[in-house]
């Protein structure tokens, strides 16, 4: 029965080589938070889980960063950021010049405030991107422009594809990433 | 447009790549508990820190160990413990497999209703337990995904953690998947266990959604075996929502097997108080075919304590 399963592990695996799982874990994460049927985390590893999702996502003592401190002098040995810190950074430059709503470093998560041009009082639009990989990878980035309109005091979503813009920010995010990489943080 | 979308696939990541590294990943959490069943009160501490070590071949590779010092904080005899690095995880970038302990079939998946993790320390047990109870060991698991959906599955092989691969009196396999369908997240799973000769399958279902600025999750636990009490169906619904930046989450399980029923509800809350602390409190009331209470245990708890993520 052993032989049988690993040959089938092995086929599915093989088979299912693909760049979703870590965009897939990352949703599966953001459904179910500690409780994501497929990190089989261990009672030990449910109870850290759990007192730091409890916590908002904030920690008391920071331990990864001060490990990160103190094993900056050694090279070969670095703190394991949640999010590629290429990519993160990448994606703090590129929306340096708008206030930001949110800037989540763990869940790799940035969303600008509206967005408002003097010319158009009348449209607004916000950039969101998200770190979906460790890894600096292609895949390991998404944004999305979402913009909306003034309709007498309702501000209604624009339904347009911001497609175009989209990939533009994608791009910009892995040429500075591409960059950073071949300079220490 | 598709022309752009094709580059961005086609730029192969190795135009990125950094020189293999090793990772050192520190984490840990501390809390405290008073837990009251029928007027019999108990305080229970914990903690623990966990550490995870990485390193990435030239392949690409991750390859990671975790060990940990921890205290047990779930029951008033806490167990104080140092664990060496029992499990070894290699990451690719389609997925990842986990050969060594502790790992675990996926059981318990419909069971979305059982929200409380210190309430029932001190509760009587039910009658009718629909589901398996033993299913961790020494084993292999591997997790990765088919387009959309993600697959997990496992395979215990020696229940009782003694690295016998083919001879093992303890056994146990299981897989789940999960994939979006409509507006929420379907997931199914299915789980066996072979303890000693006595043989129990679960078939667990659940569906998680956004309703209502909460996150509704409806579940169905079927288990077949030789094990009455456990043979029969389980219904399970939750209900998680923020109220002014608190968390609360109300669940109910309904247990059906062998001619008997059992009822739990459980009502979560918690709280963040900054810098990684949290208040937590919990409820929980089994009713229908259960044990009779004790000096000690009784069908309704309550919790409430504290903890600190690090």
């Amino acid at each position: 029965m052993f032989k049988t399963f690993t040959l089938f592990l092995t086929l599915i695996f093989i088979y299912s080589c693909s760049n979703n799982h870590e965009s897939n874990m990352a949703k599966l994460d953001q459904t179910f938070g500690c409780k994501d049927p497929h990190k089989n985390l261990s009672k030990r590893k449910m109870r850290d889980c759990m007192a730091k999702q409890r916590a908002g996502g904030e920690s008391m003592f920071d331990l990864n960063d001060d490990f990160n401190k103190l094993f900056r002098q050694d090279s070969t040995v670095v703190y394991q950021n949640s999010v590629n810190p290429y990519l993160w950074n990448a994606g703090l430059e590129v929306t340096k010049t708008y206030p930001l709503k949110i800037a989540d470093n763990q869940g790799g998560f940035i969303e600008t405030e509206w967005i408002r041009d003097s010319s158009d009082m009348d449209q607004r639009c916000l950039i969101k991107i998200q770190i979906t990989s460790r890894e600096l990878i292609t895949t390991g980035v998404k944004s999305s422009f979402l913009c909306e309109t003034k309709q007498g005091d309702e501000w209604i979503a624009d339904n347009v594809d911001y497609i175009k813009e989209e990939n533009q920010i994608t791009l910009k995010i892995l040429d500075i990433a591409g960059n950073l990489s071949k300079t220490p943080l | 447009m598709k022309k752009i979308k094709y580059l961005l696939s086609a730029i192969p990541a190795a135009f990125f790549a950094t020189s293999a590294q090793a990772d050192i990943s520190v984490s840990g959490s501390a809390n405290a508990a008073y837990t009251d069943a029928g007027g019999n009160a108990s305080a229970t501490y914990g903690g623990g820190v966990s550490f995870s070590m990485s390193t990435t071949t030239d392949a690409g590779v991750t390859i990671t160990g975790a060990s940990a010092i921890s205290n047990d904080s779930d029951s008033v005899g806490s167990s104080s413990g140092a664990t060496g690095i029992t499990a070894l995880t290699f990451g690719f970038s389609g997925g990842s497999i986990t050969i060594g302990a502790d790992v675990g079939t996926p059981d318990g998946v419909g069971k979305v209703g059982e929200l409380v993790g210190y309430a029932d320390d001190n509760q009587v047990a039910k009658t009718p337990v629909v589901g398996l109870t033993e299913d961790e060991g020494d084993g292999v698991s591997l997790t990765t995904s088919i387009g959309d959906m993600s697959l997990t599955a496992a395979y215990v092989y020696d229940g009782g953690a003694g690295g016998n691969v083919d001879g093992a009196a303890n056994t146990a396999s299981g897989a789940s998947l999960s994939m979006a369908i409509g507006a929420g997240t379907l997931t199914l799973a299915t789980a066996d266990e072979d303890i000693s000769g006595t043989n129990n399958t679960e078939f667990g279902a659940s569906y998680v959604l956004a309703a209502g600025g909460g996150t509704l999750s409806l579940g169905f636990t079927g288990t077949d075996g030789d094990t009455a009490a456990k043979e029969g169906e389980a219904v399970s619904a939750a209900y998680s929502t923020s109220l002014g930046g608190a968390s609360v989450a109300i669940g109910y399980t309904g247990h059906d097997a062998n001619n008997k029923t059992a009822n739990q509800t459980d009502v979560t809350f918690s709280t963040p108080l900054g810098g990684g602390a949290s208040i937590f409190a919990e409820y929980t009331n089994v009713s229908g075919d259960i044990a009779a209470s004790t000096s000690t245990k009784d069908a309704t708890v309550i919790a409430i304590g504290t903890s600190v993520s690090f």
